[in-house]
């Protein structure tokens, strides 16, 4: 009995702290284009032995506005990285496929209407907003055959 | 090569190139008495010794914070909110500091080989020491004419490092009528340990190089992103990551000049190829920049 009761007061301070310390998902869907310039543009980078897909960028920008957010997106093998430095966190960002009926699940923020009313400041508020969090792109530009894709990627802060 | 004490502080450090010593960091106390413990070496025939002083404070400050475990691995720190309070006097640490001017003649009999006798290597034990053997080490990296000016440098009235929540390490320098100055090294823990010890020797001599600016009587109107603009277009800044990495490719060095500029004019000039190809440069390279 002692130990069921001490499991079950274990398993509450687990919850807790779970509760305490996840936070969920934040989902970013855009509609990227791929010329440079201002607005949301998607580049695809150079694969080669070390990433086991391409790197990823979104760059969300207005010159005039003096916007600017990246966010970026790496799969590295690792087997080829640990041979240049140690492997981080983030060097394994997943790509998830899910049906378009997830969008009906979730709370995505919609970059395409909410990018062309920010100000700087404004922009770099949702940017610090994101701190901590795991970031999923859907990219609409991207849905085919009722499929979405989650891309899960990091946001660039600043200079040091 | 450094050497430090039980407890972690720097105690002396040596340079060697073909078996000579060309380089050495030593303490001594404030009467310029040796206080470096372990074998003595000394440096090649033709040197140039300067002391250099700094004023040793810290601050004592504790972090909260919230995290996701992974695999039993606390993750994806946030809600970090630091808490200071007052600042200690920990006392003068002298160093002096003696290079080789490349004017010697052959080898100095009284130099070993490079061996670790007499020395021991252990970890600092607090960031204010680690930050302290960290400009101590790119000191003793960098040779000739670049020493010298990093020498001039260090010979600041006081170096504070500060712990900050936000940004990573943006040197304040506050000048005094009497031509003295202090710097305020600022650092993000959390941001600066996580680095590789390549990457906070970039964010060192990137810091570093603003100070240079800040300092030097001769440069007006130095602010962050100036300065940023000048590591890609001043070729000392070049020479001095040369000096201190040596035996990389000219693309690597220049690449490596971007480092910390990232949100900058001269960052935002570049166009969307370029910025992908350096941040996948950084970031093969655990070359720091920061993430949200």
């Amino acid at each position: 009995m002692k130990k069921a009761i001490l499991f079950i007061t274990m398993s509450l301070v687990f919850n807790i702290l779970c509760a305490q310390t996840t936070t969920e998902p934040v989902y970013l869907i855009l509609t990227s284009k791929t010329t440079e310039g201002d607005g949301i543009v998607k580049s695809i980078g150079k694969i080669d032995s070390l990433h086991k897909t391409s790197p990823i960028f979104y760059h969300v920008s207005t010159k005039s506005k003096q916007i600017y957010l990246m966010f970026m997106h790496f799969n590295y093998n690792v087997s080829q990285l640990t041979k240049i430095r140690k492997v981080k966190a983030n060097d394994q960002q997943e790509t998830l496929t899910k049906s378009t009926s997830f969008l009906k699940t979730i709370t995505p923020i919609d970059l395409d209407i909410l990018f062309p009313k920010w100000t700087k400041e404004q922009s770099l508020a949702f940017r610090d907003s994101l701190q901590g969090k795991k970031i999923y792109i859907i990219d609409r530009s991207e849905i085919k055959d009722n499929q979405i894709e989650l891309l899960e990627v990091t946001c660039i802060k600043s200079a040091f | 090569m450094f050497y430090h004490t039980l407890d972690g502080k720097f105690n002396n450090g040596w340079k060697f190139e073909n078996g000579k010593v060309t380089m050495s960091a030593t303490q001594v106390d404030e009467n310029g008495v040796d206080i470096s413990m372990g074998a003595k070496r000394k440096v090649a025939s033709g040197t140039i010794c300067t002391t250099l002083t700094q004023e040793i404070w810290s601050q004592h400050c504790g972090y909260s914070y919230t995290y996701i475990e992974h695999n039993g691995v606390p993750t994806n720190f946030s809600n970090i909110s630091l808490n200071c309070g007052s600042w200690d006097y920990q006392g003068n640490m002298y160093l002096v500091v003696c290079y080789d001017d490349g004017l010697s003649v052959g080898n100095d009999p009284n130099n070993g080989a490079g061996s670790n006798n007499g020395g021991y290597v252990t970890p600092p034990t607090t960031l204010d020491d680690y930050l302290t053997n960290a400009l101590v080490y790119l000191l003793s990296k960098l040779t000739g004419n670049m020493s010298l000016t990093f020498q001039n440098l260090l010979n600041v009235q006081k170096i504070f490092f500060v712990p900050t929540t936000t940004g990573t390490s943006d040197p304040e320098i506050w000048k005094y009528s009497d031509g003295t100055c202090q710097v305020k090294f600022k650092y993000n823990p959390t941001f600066f340990d996580s680095q590789t010890s390549f990457g906070q020797e970039v964010i060192c001599i990137h810091e570093m190089y603003h100070i240079y600016r800040e300092t030097n009587p001769s440069i007006i109107g130095s602010d962050n992103d100036i300065d940023h603009s000048n590591m890609i277009s001043d070729s000392q800044y070049l020479a001095w990551l040369k000096e201190a990495f040596p035996g990389c490719s000219d693309s690597f060095y220049n690449d490596l000049r971007y480092a910390g500029t990232i949100g900058s004019p001269v960052w935002n000039s570049l166009s969307q190829a370029e910025k992908d190809r350096l941040i996948t440069f950084f970031q093969t390279n655990g070359i720091p920049f920061i993430l949200m």
